[in-house]
């Protein structure tokens, strides 16, 4: 604070104060409840029980971090767990293409307000929750759902097909939903960058004789790499990070092995598995790991383009 | 390919897409208000006569009114709350641009980086003794200390652009601080304010994970939640669980569409920063 008050009049130092005491209580907020349950780590090295106070539970060490490592069927499980992550995250990145590309497309097409009817209706799976996509999936392909229902009604299958309980084609079923609801919401972020092209570009190279097609893959598509290379990167540090809602609600007995990505593991041992401790020692490793990722693409970043992405 | 089949090419691309995007919205809407026996009848062509009977089942069966109450009450102060802080915040943050508030401000944004999961075990047990378990109050206090981050990185990258000349020739004429902001300030950050607005309030109506481990108990359930349990608790019937859907998704959707604009600007804004 003695730099802030150095050399100004008493009415800028009040005023400066006042300012101060204004964000006080948010920044004790944000503190409360971003940082604040990081001290809760400790929970990993004791062996916690809920009514209990933590001084009342046992200090066990590194138990629990043995524990992940401890007999085969856990190494198994880790196993499983983490090539279900590794698989999610790498289809997302694998399938990160396609909004750019229809981005590309979209901006294609001459008639505005076309064009802006399709990107309005082509983001709104992005406003609906995971819950709703899943009761929709659930209403289109459960065993007395429409597809089944239509598909029975015009004798193409004896038998209900089983697409919500059963364990085959887990990660694509999961890649496709994903899609569907982040397709257009992806594409808005490239047809911004697209906006920002230089017109005077596409005019030397129309008077050079390029047709659309050339427009596109030597101008459009170049352009738009570096937000590409950006986004890529953010989904690199975001590795381990596919979020749970999407694979909470698919889940069921039947697709949990393939299901069960390194986010819902963490839920599924700590909130129902009644193992806090065990969960929070998950958590902890998944975060180191997740923050050194993040570091590392922002350092690999800085050098090869020379900008930081955080 | 020449100029006239490239078109056509991606007008048709475009249209299937589009279709695949909505077809599920347009099933749950005209199945959500037939009738059981048309539904077997006519499947995917629109309904003759409009039956509403499924909506009335619908609300009553999954006490659909207590879950917009929680919602709507949740989402409405988290949002007021995160909005006037957050403004207030990011321009104190980027006006006062020195060492202090700089590491305030990473503080802030450090706290987006860390992800939910490694704290939502301390955060339930935290709440629990906190007495903030399964109450709407706990809900919107851990939604705004979360949203702060995000929303003040946004905020305030905004405020940096707005040119400080306005301000001084203000002050100069003596309107004090709280004028300066609210009269002078506050209107030119309309756009990045409804770009915040809408963002949080779709998160918050949204969520689904903090929901499930803050509020646990049938009287604090909101509409993710409700229609969650719904599925868990009921056979389903089809028309029942489509209307509950419509019901679910119409408050978002409209909110979407009346502030779309700004959305897309926000995002644009983030797109250019990198």
């Amino acid at each position: 604070m003695k730099s802030l008050s150095a050399g100004k009049t008493p009415r800028s130092t009040v005023q400066s104060r006042r300012l101060f005491y204004c964000i006080l209580p948010f920044i004790i907020l944000c503190f409360l409840f971003s940082y604040f349950p990081l001290y809760g780590w400790i929970y990993a090295f004791f062996d916690y029980k809920p009514p209990l106070k933590l001084s009342q539970c046992e200090f066990v060490g590194w138990k629990w971090f043995k524990t992940l490592f401890a007999n085969k069927t856990q190494i198994g499980q880790m196993i499983q767990v983490m090539k279900n992550t590794f698989a999610m995250s790498l289809l997302g990145i694998a399938t990160s293409i396609l909004p750019m590309g229809f981005a590309v497309f979209l901006n294609e097409i001459q008639c505005r307000w076309f064009k802006n009817l399709v990107q309005t209706l082509t983001t709104l799976p992005n406003f609906i929750s995971w819950v709703l996509v899943y009761s929709v999936a659930f209403c289109l392909f459960t065993d007395s759902g429409m597809v089944n229902n239509f598909l029975l009604g015009h004798g193409m299958i004896q038998a209900p097909v089983k697409f919500l309980d059963s364990d085959t084609h887990t990660y694509l079923w999961m890649t496709m939903w994903n899609l569907w609801k982040g397709l257009g919401w992806g594409a808005i972020m490239y047809l911004a960058a697209i906006a920002g092209i230089d017109p005077e570009l596409y005019d030397a190279a129309r008077v050079d004789g390029a047709n659309r097609f050339q427009l596109m893959k030597r101008i459009t598509v170049p352009c738009l790499l570096p937000t590409f290379f950006v986004l890529l990167m953010l989904s690199i540090a975001n590795f381990l990070n596919n979020g749970m809602d999407q694979y909470y609600v698919f889940q069921n007995s039947f697709n949990k092995t393939h299901i069960q990505v390194l986010d819902l593991y963490v839920y599924n041992v700590g909130m129902t598995g009644s193992s806090l401790s065990l969960a929070t020692a998950i958590s902890m490793l998944k975060s180191l790991v997740s923050v050194t990722l993040l570091l590392t693409v922002n350092f690999v970043s800085k050098k090869t383009r020379g900008e930081a992405i955080i | 390919m020449n100029k006239k089949q490239l078109k056509y090419v991606s007008v048709i691309v475009k249209l299937a897409m589009t279709l695949l995007v909505i077809s599920p919205f347009y099933i749950a809407l005209i199945y959500s208000v037939k009738s059981k026996q048309e539904m077997v009848t006519n499947r995917l062509a629109f309904p003759k006569t409009i039956h509403w009977d499924n909506f009335t089942r619908a609300i009553e069966t999954s006490n659909f009114g207590l879950a917009l109450k929680n919602s709507l009450v949740t989402t409405v102060l988290a949002v007021i709350f995160i909005t006037l802080i957050c403004t207030m915040a990011s321009y104190i943050i980027a006006r006062k641009n020195n060492r202090f508030y700089n590491l305030i401000y990473y503080l802030f944004v450090g706290a987006m980086i860390i992800p939910f999961q490694s704290i939502m075990t301390p955060l339930y047990i935290d709440m629990t003794r906190w007495k903030l378990l399964n109450t709407l109050h706990g809900f919107i206090f851990a939604k705004i200390g979360f949203q702060i981050a995000f929303t003040v990185l946004l905020v305030s990258g905004f405020v940096k652009s707005i040119p400080k000349e306005l301000e001084e020739a203000a002050s100069i004429d003596g309107a004090g601080m709280y004028s300066v902001f609210f009269q002078i300030v506050f209107p030119l950050m309309k756009p990045i304010v409804l770009t915040s607005i809408v963002l949080n309030a779709l998160n918050v109506w949204n969520d689904f994970q903090m929901s499930l481990t803050l509020l646990q108990q049938k009287q604090v359930r909101n509409i993710p939640l409700t229609q969650y349990f719904f599925f868990g608790e009921n056979s389903i019937e089809l028309g029942l669980a489509f209307a509950l859907f419509i019901l679910s998704v119409i408050p978002i959707l409209g909110l979407y569409l009346t502030l779309q604009k700004y959305i897309i600007g926000g995002i644009t804004q983030g797109a250019v920063k990198g």
